[in-house]
């Protein structure tokens, strides 16, 4: 899971001498968070974010009403955004987890995928989510099951074998160390084939393992054939 | 039933190019001049000398005098006879006003006398007679004999083709005014000879303006059509060929009117064009050099101002026919 | 299942209510009206209708390169969000270099034919992103290895002229691409190339937009390219979108009368003249200056009702993302469809009436010259093209023989060498038993008269500089066809034939419209009562509702007079509805000819298979094979040894030593009765064991 294949291409961009009104425009029809602002060729110059649309505290208090509105007619882009110097960003080749730990690190959830200077693309903390979603087979159809297991070679086989060995279909997977218990790990399963009693079963037939929550998505009721 | 409704299904010309009768399209083709501006400016300039030429005198009808002026006939003839006035241009052009030479521009002599006191709107009147037709007579001949070779040439071509081009090459070498020259030096000056040297400088660049016309024109269809219907290479040349090379030949040939008239005027300023004293506009500009230093620029500048008002609107006219052309592509 | 609409997907272009007007003498003309779309993302829109129904104006409107007469008039265009109308020229400009790119019917208007390759499409990085040389070479040769160039550097080292038209549009695209654009316009880009080409094109406009996510807007007036490469399809007509859809719902149940109506008139492969009929729309495309004052179809609608006519019809949603411009679009179902006249198919033609064209070996060279100085003082060996080399065929009475190839491969040549316009340089030609070894101007009258030809532009078809009547007057009194007194009335019989009434008879060539001069083109050929008309693609330069027009017109004209045709086409299903017998020619050599039914079945000539699997097809759910000719025809003046195919052969490695027999032994003629003959080397068996290239959902 690389950024380039994950990421937005043809992110809205504006250019560095247009007015805020526009960017403030842009940010507001299409419902988005981030925009970056690109010169010719798209180089990256910054990134315009909703925060900086407004006016700073101290500069609000010193303006009379008159001014307020002279000052914002005349405010470009380019003196209010955050500039390419104190942005992180991101290759096209890099991970989606350098892409997500970057955010979680400069708190900022979108940053742009830079091919050199040019913008390639945007990738945000949304689009992240929207993998995780995808990842777990959110979408899929199916039994959603949590099993925890033992931390021990071969386990996690014995838990898919136990599922495929049946004929049935595993549509998605995710496994994680148990949160506070670093010894254990989380299998999220999303499995099709089976009815929930069977599943059920073959789980509670595999020792050392839990099953720890099972549910259906998106209106799945097997019928066997 | 076949009615053109229910027929092809595209889209019409738009309705103005549905022109049907001979009138309605000799009309297209006038408008031109309400259409460009240009083109009606070098309609005025030109249309100015022609009329002075049809009016210059009163024998518009009996040709035989402005064959006089072209043959030069006996002076005092010219000089007394009422055929040679017109209430355009009340005097004869050789009629001499003693005591009265180099004069400027009065109600007598609208644009003043030349320095053997004769009239010199008279004179310019009347070689613009001369000019307009042997101009236009001399760029035919060259359109007639390049054309035929162009045509030939690239229809053809091969060895035809080589053989002709190579030999017009030739000729295109050489300096125009050199051509000129040599052909009025050796042959004497008259205006079959001044006729003779233009074709000749001129004939080749038409052959290849009409030769690469030629050429792209026999590639269509039509022409295909014409030779599988078994027509013969000369009414293919002729009826199938040469109307579509209309336009920039007669393009072209306005061009030439103009550069013919401009040669005329040289080979008169240089005193090779017609013997004197017709009133041929390069020997005014010749005869008049001599009093600018005498402050009466009078006759030098008239007679030049008519050769570039011809040459200027011939140009003009020209360039609104190749813009019109243009546009409709 | 993968979903990601979570993240809000934003169009990249929305049209919204576009107006585009033209300046002209008599006032502004509005050639597009109320106009809207959007294109999201990676999705493909493809803009279809008939010449002049505005498909270009509006392309050019997305970048407002109108010209000078060109103005939009009303509606908005976002790009981006951003509005594209009323930005400043220089910012267009950067728009058109980095985030929008055009490419164009015709390659050559985006090289520059005097650079190299090379250094056109690097100028594209160094000038717009200050790329160093070198990278920028490098990114040049992975855009081109990824629009399937083969041998990118050594591309990168010729010029324009000196690569294929396809590889020409192929160096055009990847230039677009560069600058990874948000938006793609592409006016018709592959109405110039060969099937073959196209399809490869096609396959990579497909790819790009896969991967690069790209936005394209997609001209074409073929409706089976649009059913390959559109996600969604709107239908122009008159300068409006009448109908807007997703190419299944447009295909599988059209609701404009227009949408029906184009889908009607264009052949379906495998179907023939005697088994169906193509119904041509009747009327024309209203011109911008002159529109109805209501629905603009009416005057060629069937359903035309007089609500139609009171006001402009809206376009209206008929069912979520289908958008109809029509006030019965409910009522009105394709399938239910009846033409106004009863057509019924034509009868077939018995393939064994008397041979009436005997070609025996003919080979056509044209002699090029050579570039040595040795040419000069004529030593140096003369070259020869082969443009038609050792072709054979014999032609029955009163049947029709197309002839289908890439452009190239000497299918007008041979044309005209028959008919005479070229010299052949070997073999014969019989004809009714006289021979036709001579150029045109030295034959009889009567063999020229019997002998006809119908070409393919239809702008250069007649002479400009005459009437009509006078151009069809020609070869009556030439052929001495009725006497002189009966001229005229006969040359109105000719325009009646072809549909065309009297008063064409004074009309001057430029007042009439493609098809009108095709009919006119076909008269002439046909005025002389010949017993042998040669046409080289009458119909490809036509729009699709003429070019049925004009087949039907051709077809019954020839039942009437018993006349036998040879018909070039370069496109599969005209040829085969109209054929009674199909060659195919690759390279100057037919390498299959027979039937045509039996053509479009397997066994057939491996090229033949891939000529097929090219086709495009106005049908999503037809499945083609993937079959793709890789490289270009080579050239004639040196072609391959032994199968001239073999350099592109796809199905050589079925033969032992993956076919070095096909590199050195000229294959045999493989005979697969009647009059069905394979030039190839693999067995008969074997080909018979081909997949159909082509197969059909129903049916
Ligand atoms: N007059 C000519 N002189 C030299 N070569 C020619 C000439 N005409 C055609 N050729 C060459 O002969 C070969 C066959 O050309 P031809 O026009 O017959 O092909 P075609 O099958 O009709 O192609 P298209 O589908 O493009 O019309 C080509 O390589 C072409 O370049
Ligand atoms: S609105 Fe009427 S005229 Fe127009 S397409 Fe529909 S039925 Fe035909
Ligand atoms: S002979 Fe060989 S190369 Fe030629 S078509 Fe047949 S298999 Fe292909
Ligand atoms: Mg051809």
């Amino acid at each position: 899971m690389l950024v380039k294949d994950y990421m937005l291409q043809h992110p809205i961009m504006i250019e560095p001498h247009k007015r805020l009104a526009e960017a403030r425009a842009l940010l507001v029809e299409n419902e988005i968070y981030y925009l970056p602002v690109v010169g010719d060729g798209k180089r990256f110059l910054g990134m315009i974010t909703p925060p900086r649309l407004a006016i700073p505290p101290e500069r609000m208090a010193s303006l009379d009403v008159w001014e307020i509105s002279n000052y914002l007619a005349n405010l470009t882009v380019e003196k209010v955004m955050l500039k390419a110097r104190d942005l992180p960003t991101i290759g096209p080749n890099a991970t989606l987890e350098q892409a997500s730990h970057l955010m979680t690190k400069t708190k900022i959830g979108g940053l742009a995928v830079l091919d050199g200077q040019i913008v390639l693309g945007l990738i945000t903390d949304n689009h992240l989510l929207v993998e995780l979603n995808n990842l777990l087979g959110a979408f899929e159809p199916g039994w959603r099951v949590t099993v925890r297991i033992k931390g021990k070679r071969g386990d996690l086989l014995r838990l898919i074998r136990a599922v495929t060995d049946r004929g049935w279909t595993i549509m998605a997977l995710g496994n994680v160390r148990t949160p506070k218990k670093p010894d254990d790990w989380d299998v999220v399963l999303k499995v099709v084939g089976c009815t929930r009693e069977e599943l059920v079963d073959a789980i509670a037939q595999l020792d050392g393992q839990v099953l720890r929550d099972i549910r259906e998505t998106a209106s799945y009721a097997y019928v066997k054939p | 039933m076949a009615t053109a409704e229910q027929t092809a299904g595209d889209q019409l010309p738009s309705p103005s190019a549905t022109r049907t009768s001979r009138w309605q399209r000799l009309e297209a083709q006038l408008g031109l001049f309400r259409r460009s501006r240009i083109a009606l400016v070098g309609l005025c300039l030109v249309g100015f000398w022609v009329v002075v030429a049809l009016f210059a005198d009163n024998c518009l009808v009996t040709p035989s005098c402005y064959a006089g002026i072209v043959r030069g006939d006996d002076i005092t003839t010219w000089a007394t006879s009422d055929e040679y006035r017109s209430w355009l241009s009340r005097y004869s052009p050789v009629e001499q006003f003693r005591g009265r030479t180099r004069e400027g521009p009065s109600w007598d002599h609208w644009l003043g006398t030349d320095t053997r006191g004769r009239d010199i709107w008279a004179r310019l009147a009347h070689g613009s007679r001369l000019i307009l037709t042997l101009a236009p007579l001399s760029v035919m001949v060259a359109l007639l004999v390049g054309g035929t070779l162009g045509l030939l040439a690239g229809y053809y071509g091969g060895m035809v083709d080589e053989v002709t081009m190579r030999i017009l090459d030739a000729i295109i070498a050489f300096p125009q005014i050199l051509l000129y020259l040599v052909i009025i030096a050796s042959f004497g000056a008259s205006a079959t000879n001044v006729l003779i040297a233009i074709t000749i400088a001129g004939a080749p660049g038409i052959a290849r303006l009409v030769r690469g016309l030629t050429l792209d024109i026999k590639t269509r269809d039509y022409v295909a059509a014409a030779q599988t219907q078994g027509e013969h290479s000369w009414y293919i040349m002729v009826f199938e060929i040469l109307p579509n090379a209309r336009g920039p030949i007669i393009i072209d040939s306005m061009l030439r009117v103009g550069y013919a008239v401009f040669s005329i005027g040289t080979l008169g300023f240089l005193g090779l064009g017609l013997p004197p004293p017709s009133p041929d506009w390069g020997s005014i500009v010749q005869a008049g050099r001599s009093s600018i230093q005498a402050g009466r620029p009078w006759e030098a500048l008239w007679g030049s101002l008519a050769i570039a008002m011809v040459v200027v609107g011939l140009n003009l006219i020209a360039d609104g026919m190749s813009e019109e052309t243009r546009r409709y592509r | 299942m993968r979903r990601s609409e979570d993240i809000a997907n934003l169009p990249v272009v929305k049209v919204n209510n576009l107006g585009i007007a033209y300046e002209t003498s008599a006032g502004d003309v509005l050639a597009v009206r109320d106009v809207s779309f959007e294109i999201f993302r990676g999705e493909a829109l493809g803009i279809v209708g008939e010449s002049g129904c505005g498909k270009s104006t509006v392309a050019f409107g997305m970048v407002n390169y109108l010209g000078r007469n060109g103005k939009i008039a009303h509606g908005s265009i976002a790009f981006q969000g951003q509005s594209l109308v009323g930005r400043s020229p220089e910012e267009l400009r950067r728009l058109r270099g980095d985030q929008i790119a055009m490419v164009y019917q015709d390659p050559m208007t985006s090289l520059n034919p005097v650079l190299r390759i090379g250094t056109q499409m690097a100028e594209v990085l160094i000038t717009h992103r200050g790329m160093a040389k070198d990278e920028a070479r490098e990114r040049c040769v992975t855009m081109l290895r990824k629009v399937n160039m083969p041998d990118p550097e050594l591309v990168l080292q010729k010029y324009p002229h000196q690569i294929s038209g396809g590889q020409q549009q192929r160096v055009v695209i990847a230039m677009a691409m560069l600058n990874n654009p948000a938006l793609l316009v592409m006016d018709e880009p592959t109405t110039a190339l060969d099937v073959t080409v196209e399809a490869t094109v096609l396959d990579l406009v497909d790819d790009l937009r896969r991967e690069f996510d790209t936005a394209i807007m997609f001209i074409s007036h073929n409706l089976g390219v649009i059913a390959r490469v559109c996600d969604r399809v709107a239908v122009m007509y008159a300068g409006e979108v009448v109908e807007i859809a997703s190419v299944q719902e447009l295909f599988a149940n059209p609701r404009h009368p227009y949408t029906q109506g184009l889908i009607r008139c264009v052949p379906r492969l495998g179907r023939s003249k005697a088994s169906s009929v193509l119904y041509p729309i009747p009327g024309r495309v209203p011109s911008p200056d002159n529109q109805p004052a209501g629905c603009t179809f009416e005057p060629r609608c069937a359903y035309a009702h007089e609500s139609c006519r009171a006001k402009r019809v809206p376009l209206r949603q008929f069912q979520p993302n289908h958008n109809v411009r029509c006030l019965f679009a409910e009522e009105i179902d394709a399938s239910q469809w009846t033409p106004t006249e009863p057509m019924t198919p034509l009868v077939q033609t018995s393939r064994d009436a008397e041979p009436i064209l005997d070609v025996d070996s003919l080979k056509t060279y044209y002699r090029q010259a050579s570039s040595s100085p040795l040419s000069l003082f004529g030593l140096a060996k003369p070259r020869y093209l082969k443009a038609v080399d050792d072709v054979s065929f014999s032609l029955p009475k009163g049947i029709t023989l197309g002839v289908v190839g890439e452009s190239g491969c000497g299918k007008s040549t041979l044309i005209k060498t028959i008919i005479g316009l070229e010299e052949l340089s070997g073999g014969k030609i019989e004809f009714m038993s006289v021979d036709l070894g001579v150029k045109v101007n030295k034959r009889d009258m009567a063999t020229i008269r019997e002998l006809q030809m119908v070409f393919q532009n239809p702008n250069a078809t007649m002479n400009p500089s005459y009437p009509i009547g006078r151009q069809l007057e020609r070869p009556l009194r030439r052929f001495k066809i009725v006497p002189p007194s009966e001229i005229r009335a006969e040359v109105v019989r000719l325009l009646r034939a072809v549909k065309l009434d009297e008063h064409y008879y004074d009309r001057l060539p430029n007042q009439l419209s493609g098809g009108e001069k095709q009919r006119v083109g076909i008269a002439r050929a046909f005025a002389g009562r010949p017993d042998l008309v040669l046409c080289d693609e009458p119909v490809s330069a036509l729009d699709v509702s003429v070019q049925a027009a004009v087949l039907n017109l051709l077809a019954e004209i020839q039942q009437q007079q018993g006349t036998t045709l040879l018909m070039i086409a370069h496109d599969l299903s005209v040829v085969r509805f109209f054929s009674d017998m199909i060659a195919v020619m690759y390279l100057g050599q037919i390498v299959e000819i027979g039937p045509a039914e039996a053509i479009y079945a397997p066994p057939y000539h491996p090229y033949t298979e891939s000529l097929l699997a090219a086709v495009p097809i106005p049908d999503p759910t037809v499945e083609q094979a993937h079959v793709r000719l890789s490289g270009n025809v080579p050239s004639p003046l040196d072609p391959p040894s032994g199968c001239r195919f073999h350099t592109r052969c796809p199905r050589r490695h079925l033969l032992p030593d993956d076919g070095t027999l096909c590199t050195t032994t000229v294959p045999p003629w493989q005979d697969v009765g009647d009059g069905h003959r394979i030039f190839c080397h693999i067995p008969l068996d074997q080909l018979r064991a081909f997949e159909p290239a082509v197969k059909m959902a129903q049916e």
